[in-house]
């Protein structure tokens, strides 16, 4: 009686259900692809050390061809790309070619996945246009690369992001790539998220650790009281109300629309609210915790003042849980810039994301969607950098 | 006993009690102890009698929830429960140096030892980087850590038990202290890396003459190693002698019990001592002896009275009412 045996029943059945579901989703032979795909990441986890070195610099080597091609011939692109990934396969450790080799195939996977959803969903790009005869179509989709299959588009697709670096034309937007598109909303979008994390970090921190030096005191119950509310409401809510607070009534700063950087803070504390009250949450726990640890003894009877004790012993130890959540909370900050940026009528990355979902844009939101990805796919590699660094017993592999 | 004003250290009629939702847990209930310089008092006593805390209360490191709640505590004629805080600080790791129980965890696992050791020499000593750093390697060749220079960069998972014990009397001992209070150094440590502690304790005390309140549950430790000792059972000494007499003529019915459930072969010296009952629970201490449960001489009187401490011979008290009014007091 076991239960290694009952969870790996659980686990077969579980998957078996997950494909089944698939297969009624989007066809049985995307199916088997997509799980083809997900067991051969997972896989990528029983590799042996060497494997993972061949595999991650050639993912690499594939990865930095596409990204030069964007404004290089092929000849200094492959160069470049074979160049940095020799050095990458002798110089990284096998811990970080391991997640290359994990993170890379995921994102063609994410292509895979979105292609396979957005041709789930009913209409197309070409399905508003007035003049829709059969040919008419035929030849915009030759012209846009649509074919009518969602994997033929994923192999379209695919082909030119790795042999010409591009993102593919906008179809809906005349004459004008995705790169071009995209290209201006990308630093104000950064810029928003960059600003809501900080906040979120930030504010998290100080309210959290304040409560768990002196768990059960009113600075503890008034810092958890509204590190509640700021979980439980809802973005558009805590938008609606600011604007209302800080634009009409006290007039600080401008209700919505674009005019330069100072138009972010409203929108950055709405969508850093939430994840400010989940971190102070989080350090406040960690906190009480580290507090109650033998070494805070320790450095107590050295002699050190309590400002040291908190701000040298107890803070890597507190900021542990707070670290391991950064990615998911850049994640979800990244993506509840989306409505935020709807709400506020800030002209980022946002909009085109919504804009290519509701014109049925492949190429628009496929960009999109890649681009995100990635950010938060090189963000958890710096987190789990910083985590190596605040507790030196993480193990990392030679 | 030497005169009380010559007491380096001094505890008098100390109290302590935990604040617990069951109720106010009574762990110290009236604890006396003086050591003078250069000298080692050896305190024994069964788990839980409150030995960690008498030593926690000295240097003013109890949880929150522990108070003081009677008695007083003179280092070097000065009442260390009347100083202020930076006061206090200032005579913690400088001239009070404290070794926990459990060098497991009493390191903090994300910096160096190099860097746990340096913290004391910058603020006690006032050392700059480099100085910190010679000094850590200076000192952790006195506690016999080999191939030092490298050690001194390592984390604290990177070295075994008995090497972090090392670490930590290099910690406690880096501003030669005028006392150690050493809280059962090598319980938590196997048999031969205990005795290798306790011979590295007693070269330091013999360089640097520093007095040692050693506390430990294990009286072979305790003939080795002190001058004096005090037998604590729930909260309170129950004899207090020095060691010769002690292992001679233990009076206490607590005392001979440890004695007897000390194995007299060496290679299980350090096999916990076990004795016939339980310790009662802090929150139903009896009126009279907390022992007489467990006292294989209880007398009539011992439920409801409780005997004080009182001297049998010089140097020599116990706190039973076999022996009442035999000494000279
Ligand atoms: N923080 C605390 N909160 C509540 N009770 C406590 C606390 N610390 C100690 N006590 C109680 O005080 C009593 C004495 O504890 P202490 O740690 O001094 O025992 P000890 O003699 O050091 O035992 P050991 O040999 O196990 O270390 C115990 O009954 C314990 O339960
Ligand atoms: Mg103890």
């Amino acid at each position: 009686m076991s239960g290694r045996w009952a969870r790996g029943a659980w686990a077969v059945g579980a998957g078996l259900a997950l494909l089944a579901g698939l297969a009624w989703l989007v066809g049985p032979s995307s199916a088997l692809l997509l799980a083809a795909g997900l067991a051969a990441i997972g896989g990528v986890s029983w590799l042996p050390g060497r494997a993972v070195r061949v595999v991650g610099a050639a993912l690499l080597a594939g990865t930095l061809f596409a990204c030069g091609r964007g404004g290089l011939d092929a000849g200094p692109a492959a160069a470049l790309a074979l160049g940095v990934a020799a050095l990458a396969a002798r110089l990284l450790p096998v811990a970080a070619l391991r997640r290359l080799a994990f993170a890379i195939p995921s994102l063609v996977l994410l292509v895979f996945v979105t292609t396979l959803l957005m041709y789930e969903a009913p209409g197309n790009p070409f399905a508003q246009e007035r003049v829709a005869s059969p040919q008419v179509e035929e030849a915009l989709r030759a012209q846009y690369g649509v074919p009518r299959s969602g994997t033929a588009f994923f192999a379209v697709y695919m082909k030119r992001l790795l042999l010409d670096g591009s993102l593919g034309p906008a179809i809906k937007v005349q004459g004008r790539g995705v790169v071009d598109l995209l290209a201006p909303a990308v630093p104000i979008s950064m810029a928003l998220g960059l600003l809501a994390l900080i906040i979120a970090v930030a504010l998290g921190l100080l309210l959290g650790i304040r409560a768990g030096l002196r768990p059960q005191s009113a600075a503890d119950y008034g810092s958890m009281g509204l590190a509640m509310l700021g979980i439980s409401l809802p973005n558009f809510v805590i938008g609606a109300a600011l604007m209302i607070v800080f634009a009409l009534q006290l007039g600080w700063l401008p209700v919505a629309g674009w005019g330069g950087y100072a138009h972010l803070w409203l929108p950055a504390v709405t969508l850093a609210l939430p994840y400010a009250a989940y971190i102070a949450r989080l350090a406040r726990s960690g906190t009480i915790e580290v507090m109650q640890q033998d070494f805070i003894r320790t450095a107590r009877a050295k002699g050190l003042p309590e400002r040291s004790v908190v701000l040298k012993h107890a803070l890597k130890g507190a900021l542990l849980p707070v670290v391991s959540f950064l990615g998911p909370a850049a994640a979800g900050i990244l993506t509840g810039s989306f409505v935020v940026e709807t709400l506020f009528g800030i002209p980022g990355m946002g909009q085109w994301f919504v804009k290519g979902a509701l014109n049925r844009d492949y190429s628009v939101v496929l960009g999109t969607a890649l681009f995100y990805a990635t950010l938060i796919t090189v963000f958890n590699l710096l987190v789990d950098l910083a985590y190596g660094w605040l507790d030196p017993r993480a193990v990392s592999e030679p | 006993m030497g005169g009380a004003a010559g007491a380096l250290l001094e505890v008098r009629d100390l109290h302590v009690s935990f604040d617990t939702e069951a109720g106010a847990v009574p762990a110290v209930r009236g604890v006396d102890l003086r050591v003078q310089r250069g000298e080692t008092l050896a305190v024994v006593g069964e788990s839980g009698c409150g030995k960690s805390v008498t030593a926690l209360a000295i240097l003013r490191l109890l949880d929150p929830s522990g108070r003081i709640e009677r008695g007083a505590v003179r280092f070097d004629g000065q009442d260390l429960l009347g100083l202020s805080e930076p006061e206090m600080r200032a005579l913690r790791g400088r001239r009070i140096g404290m070794v926990f129980q459990e060098p497991m965890t009493s390191l903090n696992p994300v910096f160096t030892v190099g860097d746990q050791i340096g913290e004391v020499l910058a603020i006690h000593r006032g050392l700059g980087k480099r100085e910190r750093r010679a000094e850590a390697i200076r000192l952790l060749e006195k506690v016999g850590i080999p191939a030092a220079a490298e050690r001194v960069d390592q984390y604290p998972h990177e070295m075994s038990g008995g090497m972090k014990q090392r670490v930590m009397i290099a910690i406690a001992i880096a501003c030669e202290p005028e006392v150690l209070i050493a809280d059962e150094p090598t319980t938590a440590l196997d048999v031969t890396v205990q005795a290798q502690i306790l011979d590295l304790l007693r070269a330091l005390q013999q360089e640097m003459r520093m007095a040692i309140v050693l506390i430990t549950h294990n009286l072979g430790v305790v003939a080795q190693f002190a001058q004096r000792v005090l037998v604590m059972y729930a909260g309170k000494i129950v004899e207090r002698s020095d060691v010769a007499t002690l292992f001679r003529e233990p009076l206490h019915p607590y005392t001979r019990a440890l004695l007897r459930a000390l194995p007299s072969r060496s290679a299980h010296a350090e096999r916990l001592v076990s004795i016939a009952g339980t310790v009662p629970s802090p929150l139903e201490y009896p009126p009279g002896c907390a022992f007489c449960a467990r006292c294989p001489d209880v007398l009539p009187r011992c439920a409801d009275d409780e005997p004080r401490l009182e001297g049998v011979e010089a140097g020599h008290a116990v706190a039973c009412w076999l022996h009442a009014g035999t000494g000279a007091r």
